[in-house]
């Protein structure tokens, strides 16, 4: 009689960047899967789904004290009358307006007991205009819509040259890196790529232990927004860049050129400079450097107690800058992993498999705004009862 | 007086009456008809003395969200998320009205114990009908949506709650002014609402772990922390002095006296597998049903603690629970929309 949960995708974008399109093609694919969807908006293209829901956006604090533990009311409600009506469908896609928080959505489905039990995330997918992002890039509610993303589509790219595109990917990737970006022409994606991601599921992140080990160690010598030089650069100043006549003389030998978004002549082909200089934008100017992505890669053991101690403060302190976190901890006296992950200051972690003969490796990763990379490895090395070596 | 041996149970009728999960269930006054929706939008009646399904039909396409029954006659009212009410009178041939009330969900209607208004939240918009179904007020909270409403036990005035807020408005009277309203600030969101019998508080389910009291004029406050998140559903007993609750898996039994004073005051009755779906009280005998939604049935009486009195299961489930007024029946509804009526001696 028990059920698997059902699978959630939040679908979010700027108004234009083709939300409605692409919900049109996922529904009309050949997919197998019958989808429930819940929109924000009545949009000017109709939807071709008899079971579509118009929400009344309605967010508000969950009475805890804390701001950014925000849940929509109108969403409760929504998924569960949906939930009573789930023999219609085995999917639900969340579409919501341009300017959305996906937080709330996502801190619904973990707020709620029920709603717990019966949904599960599946992927944050965000929509990205290439074409007119730029006029958007550094706004909160693009980055925060990047930031939760589990896959981002950088939908018309037609529209742009493809050091632009390869601008934007390095400007994502600076906030976000554990997040897969494709490219996309009018929304057209494998529908393989935006279903059964599994972001919810903490089991599907401890089968995915590799990818955390990977992108920690990346993250734990230095912050990506940090790290990629040719767009973040720490040692000096980009107010002093001027486009197209930018000073490399100031770079450090660190500087990727071959990397940058900038409009460089030596990187285009002849005869479309001019137009390529005039299209190409510099998103390291338009990132909002305080949104970033920090990992932590230690050994040894952690205190429970302490960490307990330590997410609680850490939450209460940072919760409103702490967008999304995941990690896989080693805690003292227990054999087994200890899996979690969290929005704002909501969290849901579950007992993984045994370590057996493989390294006790403690692997974090924090999204979020105006992190402070050594602070939060410090404090979380302290938690270590039983420091080892790397292997 | 409550029950005190164990229940003699069998199954009176069963009927496979709606396509899909029973959303509401509900005897009408003398216990003649009973009334199921569903949630695909479908309304049923059957005559129970006559063991005849006597109605059948979908009122709201879109999906229903809840049906009530006029205190005194035998008018049936859904609510749905086409924005409309839907009024059936079964003692007239069934024939039927329609009142547009809004673009939202129409989540509640509800007549007065007296039966001359009935009341219909939807979104932020509170409207008072009267027996003739023409608009007598109007409400609009600029603010937050609606979550519930309920009618105070002496039919004239209300509450709603929505969020870290409910409202009681007085309907209109003969020497009193009209449109009074006090508004009562809370420190939670209200998710469900139930006024004691004796109108001295109204608790107050809400959408986190917490159960709050207030009176009615917002004078004296109190709040208990549950162990779950989100109450679903709030009954009082009619001593007054305890309230159940369900959230998540849990049926929590509160003595409201202590709770007040600070002391230990509730017992859970907690299922390991599943949410607890439904739970509905006898009005006299005051025994207690509840339903998880795997289909397990409790029965349960409360001396000086909850007392076990019968377990039974029902295949496919549970989704709603509701007992007829005479207290001799317990009609069940599942989620596959079938309606199972067990007698209980």
């Amino acid at each position: 009689m028990d059920r698997p949960p059902i699978p959630v995708t939040i679908l979010t974008g700027f108004l234009g960047a083709g939300k409605t399109t692409l919900l049109n093609k996922i529904l009309t694919a050949h997919h197998g899967k019958k989808i429930a969807v819940i929109e924000n908006e009545f949009g000017e293209i109709g939807i071709d789904q008899d079971l579509v829901i118009h929400a009344e956006e309605e967010i508000f604090e969950t009475s805890n004290g804390c701001l950014c533990c925000t849940v929509r009311g109108d969403l409760i409600r929504i998924l569960n009358h949906l939930l009573k009506r789930r023999n219609r469908f085995d999917y639900i896609l969340i579409e919501t307006t341009g300017l959305a928080d996906p937080a709330p959505i996502l801190q619904t489905l973990y707020f709620d007991e029920n709603l717990k039990q019966m949904l599960q995330l599946d992927a944050v997918v965000t929509l990205v205009d290439c074409k007119h992002i730029e006029k958007h890039f550094s706004d909160n509610e693009v980055q925060q819509q990047i930031a939760f993303a589990d896959v981002i589509l950088l939908n018309k790219i037609d529209l742009v040259t493809p050091e632009t595109i390869h601008s934007l990917e390095k400007a994502i990737h600076g906030i976000n890196p554990s997040a897969k970006i494709l490219r996309t022409l009018k929304g057209d994606v494998s529908m393989d790529e935006i279903f059964n991601i599994g972001s919810g599921s903490l089991d599907r992140l401890e089968e995915k232990e590799n990818e955390l080990l990977t992108l920690t160690s990346q993250l734990s010598l230095t912050s990506i927004s940090d790290s990629t030089p040719d767009h973040f650069h720490t040692n000096h100043s980009h107010t002093n860049h001027s486009h197209p006549d930018h000073d490399h003389s100031k770079c450090g030998s660190d500087c990727d050129h071959h990397s940058h978004g900038h409009a460089h002549p030596l990187e285009t082909s002849a005869g479309k400079t001019d137009a390529l200089n005039e299209s190409l934008t510099d998103y390291r100017v338009l990132h909002n450097p305080a949104v970033s992505s920090i990992g932590i890669q230690l050994p040894g053991d952690i205190d429970m107690d302490k960490l307990n101690d330590w997410l609680s403060n850490l939450l209460a302190e940072q919760g409103e800058n702490i967008y999304r976190m995941k990690g896989i901890l080693s805690i003292a006296d227990n054999n087994h992993r200890l899996i979690f992950q969290g929005v704002h200051m909501t969290l849901d972690s579950a007992e993984g498999s045994e370590w057996g003969e493989t390294e006790r490796l403690n692997k974090l990763v924090f999204i979020g705004k105006n992190l402070d990379r050594e602070q939060l490895t410090n404090e979380f090395a302290r938690l270590i009862t039983t420091p080892k070596k790397h292997r | 007086m409550a029950v005190l041996r164990p229940p003699i149970i069998h199954i009176k009728a069963n009927y496979s009456l709606l396509d899909e999960y029973v959303i509401d269930l509900k005897w009408s006054a003398n216990g003649n008809w009973l009334a199921a929706g569903s949630a695909s939008g479908e309304v049923a009646v059957i005559d129970f003395p006559k063991n005849q399904i006597v109605y059948q039909k979908n009122h709201h396409p879109g999906g229903l969200n809840c049906i009530t029954w006029h205190p005194k006659t035998a008018i049936l009212s859904s609510a749905g998320q086409d924005g409309k009410v839907k009024i059936l009178d079964l003692s007239d041939g069934a024939t039927g009205s329609e009142i547009k009330t809004s673009q939202s969900w129409v989540e509640k209607v509800l007549w007065n114990p007296k039966g001359e208004y009935f009341l219909t939240a939807a979104g932020k918009q509170l409207q008072l009908w009267d027996k003739q179904y023409l608009l007598a007020q109007e409400w609009n909270q600029s603010d937050h949506m609606i979550m519930d409403v309920a009618w105070l036990p002496k039919g004239n005035s209300f509450v709603a709650g929505s969020h870290e807020k409910l409202v009681i408005h007085s309907i209109p009277q003969k020497d009193l002014p009209s449109n009074q309203s006090t508004t009562i600030s809370i420190p939670f969101t209200a998710k469900c609402l139930a006024p004691s019998w004796d109108q001295k508080w109204i608790a107050v389910g809400c959408l986190s772990e917490f159960l709050f009291f207030t009176r009615p004029d917002g004078t004296d406050q109190f709040a208990l922390k549950l162990p779950s998140t989100s109450v679903n559903q709030v009954i009082w007993m009619s001593d007054n002095l305890h309230i159940l609750a369900t959230a998540g898996n849990d049926l929590v039994v509160v003595d409201v006296k202590k709770a007040y004073r600070d002391q230990p005051c509730y017992e859970i009755i907690h299922d390991e597998d599943s949410p607890m779906i439904a739970m509905a009280i006898q009005p006299r005998k005051q025994l207690i049903a509840c339903a998880n939604s795997l289909g397990k049935l409790g029965l349960w009486t409360l001396q000086k603690r909850m007392i076990p009195l019968l377990e039974e299961s029902i295949e496919n489930g549970i989704s709603q629970l509701s007992w007829s007024p005479n207290e001799q029946y317990l009609a069940v509804g599942t989620p596959e929309g079938r309606v199972i009526v067990l007698a209980i001696q």
